[in-house]
């Protein structure tokens, strides 16, 4: 008699074996790690919720599949080989887990997703990311939802899950006026659709985007009825700019003047808009663009940005004048005509006193060695916290391996003219793989600060800690 | 699952590689920190981690997930120890790694599977064939397996890995290695009605 593991063989035997593009895909893959002279590609975390919001993903996005293995490969060269650890005295307390015992471990819990906290008791996790792939004939696009969502009422100590109505994903990240009223881009059963809740999730009032309308997928809410959208249709990198004031029932849609790479967008008051993006769809040579709108969106003006860099990155507005964001600094591109990339690239702080017209850069690297740059978070126009990586290489498994850079976690207290380093407890139960660098704990995928000097992170490798551990620097 | 890719399979780009086209498998038993090793790695074991990936979560997702795994080895390569894992428990303990945070997909792919209506009962014209009512039955058995089980499981029976090897490519005991599949087989028997396992000798011995 067959036994189970002889019906398990036959089941699904007939999967296919890799075709061409997958042993592209793989080679490409390898192509990019060796050119890493570490043990680490020091990128920004390819994987999951955490590529919507960010601008390489973006370059990637808008390049041609030829270029993305270049422009992967490229990053920065290891610094010198020592251990980045100082603290200066600021440091994260580990709060707990998103799940205990980590999602990794957990048949039921989540991959955790972006954190929003409209308070320092309030905090939601959009999880489960669902990526898709779309083609527009050029370029390959990702397209995410997040199909759940948790709740924690005591500072993301605990979570508990939020029933969602059947058939509604996310398309963007919540965005909340109140500690119970948010809203968000989805998709309700397949079409593209506005989201809103004002009882901290427990029921949802969903309207559809006109027709012809993409996807949102960032989402700014000015004003308790007012929100303003970009979305995107299919493949298409053209950012269309959505509006309503009646709390999401009606849209009206238009679009950017002569500029179709808008990927972020921030209006700290109602008609006061600040846009970013590249030069066009398909740019390559990462020519950055910031456009102002006083008006509500109707006129749009170009503002400054230092030389070679983009701003598309999450614009963080603390009030109508003091922006920040994270600006990617490229040094040299190519393009051989079939490919394109950069020869080196890191991140700066760049930080506007004047809503966002003219932006400098505050010198990041002076602390951290070729840092990228993951998330930042102001809590005001001289305080801002952020996380990501540098160059700094680490030594470990008995020298037996390198990192090609090092996490690291900072506040800056006067606007990003100096920063000081924060440490991370590395969680006791922290389970690294083998072969992972030891400061894995502290990759941090979404921070949020909800008022001064409480800030909540979420840590969540995923390829080295099996915890989802949160963090906060609330007392 | 197959064993190796070079069974006639035409490399689409591989000069980047250094790899000649059409060069025979089985040069992984050497190092893998040597470019030439780990590319000799990759033409042997590269399709059967695809396909392993692809079972599990699907083909979409098996392109980024066996490209990720071989990118994940050849970055970690200087921390493979070929006296602690053979190199093929390595690949899979990456992969399962990889895969670890994918399991809704997973999830979602067997509960789909287990809800296929049954069509008519119809004779399977290959005896060891799956008919069509058991498929789903057993996506349904799965799909209730806890996510360590279902490593394990899976990693027996369509990896191939013997008890040491899934012992070494999950970081775990090997006895808690025979307890999963025990345990797993179980479940699944009862699940498609078989009578309970008189005898798990075999499993422990890692050769079921």
């Amino acid at each position: 008699m067959r036994d189970e593991i002889h019906q398990l063989r036959a089941f699904r035997a007939s999967t296919p074996e890799p075709d061409a593009a997958a042993w592209s895909r793989a080679e490409r893959a390898i192509s990019e790690a060796r050119q890493q002279p570490a043990h680490r590609l020091r990128t920004r975390r390819l994987s999951r919720w955490r590529m919507p919001t960010w601008r390489v993903l973006g370059a990637l996005s808008a390049l041609p599949v030829a270029a993305v293995a270049a422009l992967i490969a490229v990053l920065l060269s290891s610094g010198p080989a020592t251990t980045n650890t100082d603290s200066s005295g600021l440091s994260w307390s580990l709060a707990g887990y998103f799940v205990p015992e980590g999602y990794q471990l957990s048949t039921h819990g989540p991959a955790p997703g972006p954190l929003t906290c409209p308070s320092a008791t309030t905090c939601y996790d959009q999880a489960d990311l669902v990526p898709h792939q779309v083609a527009d004939g050029r370029l390959v696009r990702r397209t995410y939802q997040w199909d759940d969502l948790y709740v924690s009422k005591d500072g993301a100590h605990t979570w508990q899950a939020v029933r969602l109505p059947d058939g509604l994903a996310f398309t963007s990240r919540l965005v909340c006026q109140t500690a119970d009223t948010c809203s968000a881009g989805a998709i309700d059963h397949g079409t593209p659709a506005f989201t809103v809740t004002r009882d901290g999730g427990r029921t949802w009032t969903t309207s559809p985007l006109p027709a012809g309308t993409g996807r949102i997928t960032v989402l700014t809410c000015p004003a308790a009825t007012t929100c303003r959208a970009l979305a995107n249709v299919g493949g298409s990198l053209i950012a269309q700019h959505l509006v309503t004031t009646d709390g999401g029932r009606h849209f009206t849609v238009s679009s950017f003047p002569a500029v179709d790479s808008i990927s972020q967008l921030s209006c700290p008051t109602v008609n006061h808009c600040i846009a970013a993006g590249r030069g066009t769809a398909y740019d390559i040579s990462f020519t950055g663009l910031v456009l102002v709108s006083n008006d509500g969106g109707v006129t749009w003006r170009p503002g400054t940005l230092p030389r070679a860099m983009t701003a598309d990155s999450p614009i963080d507005c603390v009030d109508a004048e003091h922006c920040f964001a994270a600006g990617l600094h490229t040094i040299g591109t190519y393009h051989d005509g079939v490919t394109a990339g950069i020869t080196k690239l890191y991140d700066e702080m760049l930080a506007s006193d004047d809503g966002g017209v003219t932006w400098t850069v505050r010198p990041l690297s002076a602390r951290f060695p070729s840092p990228l740059i993951d998330n930042v978070a102001c809590v005001s126009a001289s305080t801002c916290y952020i996380t990501g990586s540098d160059s700094v290489a680490q030594s470990f498994d008995n020298g037996k391996a390198t990192s090609g850079g090092s996490y690291y976690a900072a506040v800056t207290q006067d606007a990003g003219l100096t920063w000081q380093a924060m440490s991370m407890a590395e969680p006791p139960s922290s389970q690294l793989q083998p072969g992972e660098p030891p400061d894995v704990f502290m990759s941090v995928s979404s921070l949020q600060c909800p008022q001064v000097n409480v800030c909540i992170a979420m840590a969540d490798n995923v390829a080295g800690n099996k915890h989802a551990a949160i963090y906060t620097t609330a007392p | 699952m197959g064993s190796g890719a070079a069974g006639g399979r035409q490399y689409p780009d591989m000069e980047g590689m250094g790899v000649a086209p059409g060069a025979p498998p089985g040069a992984g038993v050497r190092g893998i920190e040597d470019d030439a090793g780990f590319e000799a790695a990759f033409r042997e074991h590269f399709a059967p981690v695809y396909r392993f990936i692809a079972r599990r979560v699907g083909p979409d997702l098996a392109d980024d997930l066996a490209a990720d795994t071989f990118a994940t080895a050849y970055r970690r390569r200087v921390a493979y120890r070929p006296d602690r894992a053979s190199l093929r428990s390595w690949l899979y303990g990456i992969a399962v790694n990889l895969l670890r945070n994918h399991w809704r997909a997973e999830q979602r792919l067997l509960e789909r599977d287990s809800q296929l209506a049954a069509t008519a009962a119809t004779a399977s014209p290959v005896p060891d064939a799956l008919s069509n009512d058991l498929e789903p039955r057993l996506a349904a058995a799965l799909a209730r397996l806890s996510r360590e089980q279902r490593e394990v499981l899976l990693l027996h029976a369509w990896a191939d890995l013997d008890l040491h090897e899934i012992a070494a490519a999950l970081s775990i005991p090997r006895g808690t290695v025979s307890s999963r599949l025990a345990r797993a087989r179980a479940s699944v028997r009862a699940e498609l009605g078989y009578p309970p396992h008189v005898d798990d000798h075999a499993e422990r011995n890692g050769n079921a």
